[in-house]
């Protein structure tokens, strides 16, 4: 008798330590969503464009990592993170991708002219236009690099791409708006 | 516009879309939905059905590539035709050894991409070197130009007869007829 109740006791013990662990476990996965919730949020919303979308992927992306126990292993909780969020969106944006760029790629070859343009607004919201209707190639990295916090060397990270090209494109990105902008600017006088 | 201020704008604009806040208590939804998934149950027949796929396709894949066996049919032992036709006619009796050596045996070899396919076995190996038969040396014998050696059969020389006769008659041949179209 005294040994079946040492067993249970031990049992009940064992149950109890499970259980703390599995506990304290969830707290530090929250803690993590905490800390890291809105930065992918960021980073899924500049590829996606859309809050919905971005925050569907976000959820994906804890899930994941959640089940797979990858969360543990981290050693670049940031780099990490958001590389697992963009590889999340860009699988999401599939198939439709290459659609979108080339609509787009038609829209900065010249598909919509700079009069629609500057007739659209402010030139704030010229310029938010017209950095949606860059190459995705260049306007990926112009829009992930003014996320807070990330660096060309994150950038390069997360697109999977070298960091001296995360610098072209940014570089190319921005003397593309600016031929653009004043092209626009000069129709509107 | 100067180039700072364009770049100044830039700045602007990219950091009002950068700063994107995510919905209220996006958090709670995310850990929500991670309790209510480790609540599922495990669907432990999802990995066993695809274990079990795996085996069935293995085995088909297995009973497909295998090549039926050929089937050998063994024909009766046949012995080679023109050299004991021409024994017989000489009516001279070869050596057993012999003989047994000009035996072949046919095989049919059954298959489905070359149904009419025969092997012919080797020849057997013999222990001793065959001798010339009788007929052998009365033909070596006229072919140097003289008479047979050692006519010891009447058979053997008639047929020896028969065979210079054969070579000494002139050619006949039938004239040649075009049939009209």
């Amino acid at each position: 008798m005294e040994v079946a109740a040492e067993w249970s006791e031990y049992a009940r013990k064992g149950r109890a330590a499970l259980k703390d662990r599995d506990l304290a476990a969830e707290d530090e996965f929250a803690a993590l969503v905490e800390r890291n919730v809105r930065r992918m949020f960021r980073v899924a919303y500049s590829l996606l464009r859309n809050s919905h979308d971005a925050e569907d992927a976000v959820q994906e992306a804890f899930l994941k990592l959640h089940r797979s126990g990858g969360w543990r292993r981290m050693e670049d909780e940031r780099a990490f993170l958001a590389r697992t969020v963009w590889r999340v969106a860009l699988n999401r944006v599939g198939s439709r991708e290459t659609e979108e760029d080339a609509a787009e790629m038609e829209i900065a070859a010249g598909g919509e002219s700079p009069e629609e343009w500057a007739a659209g607004g402010d030139e704030r919201e010229l310029l938010r236009q017209m950095i949606d209707r860059l190459p995705e190639e260049l306007r990926r990295p112009l829009v992930l690099s003014a996320i807070e916090g990330m660096t060309s060397g994150e950038v390069a990270a997360v697109m999977g791409i070298p960091e001296g090209t995360v610098r072209t494109r940014v570089m190319r990105a921005k003397t593309e708006l600016r031929k653009r902008f004043e092209a626009a600017r000069e129709v509107r006088r | 516009m100067r180039d700072s201020d364009f770049g100044k704008l830039l700045d602007e604009v990219l950091k009002e879309r950068a700063e994107i806040e995510p919905r209220v208590e996006m958090e709670r939804r995310i850990l929500e939905r991670m309790r209510s998934a480790s609540r599922e149950p495990v669907r432990w027949w999802m990995p066993a059905g695809a274990f079990a796929a795996m085996v069935i396709a293995a085995i088909l894949l297995m009973n497909g590539s295998r090549r039926p066996e050929p089937v050998i049919v063994n024909a009766p032992r046949v012995e080679h035709p023109s050299r004991h036709d021409a024994t017989k006619a000489a009516g001279v009796k070869e050596p057993e050894a012999h003989a047994e050596a000009a035996r072949v045996v046919r095989h049919v070899v059954s298959n489905k991409t070359h149904p009419a396919q025969v092997a012919e076995e080797r020849m057997p190996k013999l222990d001793t070197f065959p001798a010339m038969t009788q007929k052998g040396s009365l033909l070596s014998g006229w072919q140097s130009g003289g008479a047979p050696t050692t006519p010891s059969s009447e058979a053997a020389a008639q047929a020896l007869k028969a065979l210079k006769a054969e070579q000494e008659r002139p050619l006949q041949m039938d004239a040649i007829e075009i049939k009209p179209l």
